[in-house]
């Protein structure tokens, strides 16, 4: 049986805890996640689908409930224990790529890498090998502003892979892009799910990309309304078959 | 360790996309540090060469005149003094029996003030003064030619001169003894006619060169000197001693005899009610002087530590604009798993760089401006190592101590928050 990645259990996120304008955003979600799974998580705006992110990704704890990251209990977790957690089991892809400016492709692929303390060389080497496996090898001098959106984000998902994390957190990762190039980018994710294996966590509103998943997971109003399987991947060009 | 040289080369670049505001944020550091630099420098060599010129002067002199007492109301008032009130020649006399052993000479001299040797078209600018036999040993004197004034010149109150050889090439031709010749100097409206007897060698003093006697070899003046007790003859002043110089002999300590001669002839004065005896020596007017200048050096570093402390204020400014600008990076590096102290070493480095490029900047500004400041006085100037030391040090310092404030902002931010910001 395949080991559950993420096991959330009644999570519940309140804001301004004590006042008048006390808010609760998630209320009580449960949610597991199995390793190599490729989910996608759906929600109007203001569903409580980004904070509900944010405690996934780590980057916040929640009020109440048990949240496990691949047997990590993460409620307990203090500041420093979190961004281990992060540098090492989530892997970010942000829809605005949010690459490091003025800092080359390499440099920004090797940055979890440096946080993690890997030594200079090893680094570089995995770096590049990262920039091949996304295609961007002919670029990895190159700085962000010198790379079109597409690219940027290739440059990205390298990244989020540089430690070879449990999870890959995309949210929202072809917002910013036309739909040609949100369709390269989503080939990568799928390439990624099929042949590394990697657990995949994908934040949309656009509900096409969330059918080409395997589990679509709707978020309303804070809670889970609706979970269906995904049609999966939809049939590529014949060169990539 | 891989984090600091990493961060290093990222303030760096960081710095060259914004090369404008990056010097902006250093002015006030380079103006602090080029000062302290450059007026230490300056300092130091007018302290170095003021030093080195008040000991050719002789440090071994000690300074021995008239004082005016005190009232007993404490009103100061004007005293003439009267023949009585001077050092004589008898009390000087009994003070060098009585210090054989310390004292090697009493060197008097009283100026007469400027006047001009003139022959034919030829003449040369002078200083006269009458001066005794020991004066030559308390200045240290070199005769070329001839002898210096000597006890029967002042005993027979002779109209003889001591010139410098500088005196003698404008004065006389090339391979003409000067000893013997009779010269004709005009002081004020009088004439005068000496002998010369002797040929000093001429020294240019750094302290008087420094006074800006930068005249050109025939209009300079140099030191004609007569028998003391001939000048008293020529202008009728009264025979006595406003200040005697004594040279004490050497490995005596100069400063311990003068408080000694200084008890010594006051009891010459124990019953003048207007007047006692002071005694000084060089090295203590030397360690006086030391002294001011260190009180300059402490308001230099003090004022430098003004404009240090506002450059760290714009440093720590520019550092929280840059935190500002940076939140979506810096919320991107928590979201890849930089821990605070990643993220506070980042930018602390930054303030840090910024503040040793500023130092090192201050100090080439300041040696330039300490050597040309240098120049300027014609004293040779040589940078202060230990300066420069420091200069570096507290640059640094100063940015630790005002980077830290931004630094810890940055490290303390949100992620959620930093990642959402436009």
């Amino acid at each position: 049986m395949a080991k559950t990645i993420i096991d959330m259990k009644g999570i519940v996120k309140k804001f301004y805890i004590g006042q008048p304008n006390e808010l609760t955003i998630l209320k009580g979600i449960d949610l597991q996640v199995q390793e190599g799974e490729f989910v996608s998580i759906v929600g109007q705006s203001g569903s409580g689908k980004s904070t509900l992110m944010n405690i996934i990704g780590a980057l916040d704890r929640p009020t109440e409930g048990e949240y496990l990251l691949d047997g990590v209990a993460i409620n307990q977790a203090g500041d420093t224990e979190l961004s281990d957690i992060r540098n090492q089991k989530i892997g970010f892809v942000f829809q605005t790529f949010n690459l490091i400016p003025r800092t080359s492709a390499l440099k920004n692929v090797e940055l979890p890498m440096l946080y993690a303390g890997m030594s200079g060389s090893k680094r570089t080497q995995r770096a590049r090998e990262l920039l091949e496996m996304v295609e961007m090898e002919e670029r990895m001098g190159h700085m962000p502003n010198e790379l079109s959106g597409g690219q940027k984000q290739r440059v990205a998902i390298a990244r989020a892979m540089a430690n070879d994390p449990s999870i890959i957190l995309a949210d929202e990762p072809t917002g910013a892009l036309d739909s040609n190039t949100g369709r390269l980018v989503m080939d990568l994710f799928h390439r990624l799910h099929e042949k590394q294996g990697k657990t995949i966590v994908l934040i949309t509103h656009n509900l096409e990309l969330a059918q080409e998943t395997q589990r679509v997971v709707t978020i309303r109003d804070g809670q889970v309304v609706d979970e269906v399987s995904g049609s999966g991947r939809p049939p590529r060009p014949a060169q990539e078959a | 360790m891989t984090q600091i040289f990493e961060n290093i080369s990222l303030a760096i670049s960081g710095l060259r996309a914004n090369k404008m505001r990056a010097l902006l944020t250093m002015l006030g550091i380079i103006i602090g540090i080029s000062s302290v630099i450059g007026i230490v420098m300056v300092g130091d060599s007018l302290t170095n060469s003021m030093t080195s010129s008040l000991q050719e002067m002789g440090a071994n002199n000690v300074q021995i005149g008239l004082q005016q007492r005190e009232s007993e109301n404490g009103q100061s008032y004007t005293v003439s003094i009267d023949a009585d009130d001077y050092i004589s020649d008898e009390m000087i006399e009994q003070f060098l029996s009585d210090y054989d052993g310390q004292v090697e000479a009493v060197s008097v001299s009283e100026g007469m003030g400027s006047g001009r040797a003139v022959d034919g078209h030829k003449y040369a600018n002078v200083s006269v003064s009458g001066v005794n036999d020991g004066y030559q040993t308390a200045n240290h004197l070199k005769m070329q030619q001839g002898r210096f004034i000597a006890e029967r010149d002042l005993k027979g109150v002779k109209n003889v001169a001591v010139v410098s050889d500088k005196f003698c090439n404008n004065m006389f031709a090339q391979g003409e003894s000067p000893l013997g010749q009779e010269i004709k100097v005009n002081i004020g409206k009088d004439l005068y006619t000496f002998t010369i007897i002797g040929v000093y060698q001429y020294e240019q003093n750094a302290l008087m060169s420094m006074m800006g006697a930068a005249a050109s070899e025939k209009d300079m003046s140099t030191d004609l000197y007569l028998p003391i007790t001939t000048s008293w003859k020529l202008t009728g002043a009264v025979e006595g001693y406003y200040s005697i110089t004594a040279l004490t002999k050497q490995g005596t300590d100069a400063r311990a005899l003068a408080s000694e001669f200084e008890d010594y002839f006051n009891r010459f004065y124990a019953r003048n009610e207007d007047f006692s005896i002071s005694a000084i020596s060089l090295d203590s007017i030397i360690d006086q002087y030391s002294s001011m200048m260190g009180t300059v050096q402490i308001a230099i570093a003090v004022i430098a530590a003004i404009s240090l402390l506002v450059g760290g204020i714009g440093v720590m400014n520019i550092m929280l604009v840059s935190v500002t600008e940076r939140t979506r990076e810096i919320g991107t590096r928590k979201a890849l798993g930089a821990k605070n102290s990643a993220i506070r070493l980042q930018f602390i480095v930054e303030s840090v760089i910024i503040c040793l490029i500023g130092g090192i900047i201050g100090i080439a500004l300041g040696m330039l401006m300490g050597y040309s400041g240098a120049a300027l006085l014609g004293f040779p100037a040589r940078p202060s190592v230990q300066a420069i030391v420091i200069a570096v040090g507290f640059s640094m310092l100063i940015g630790v101590f005002f980077g830290y404030y931004p630094a810890n902002k940055a490290a303390k931010l949100d992620p959620i928050e930093a990642l959402r910001y436009e």
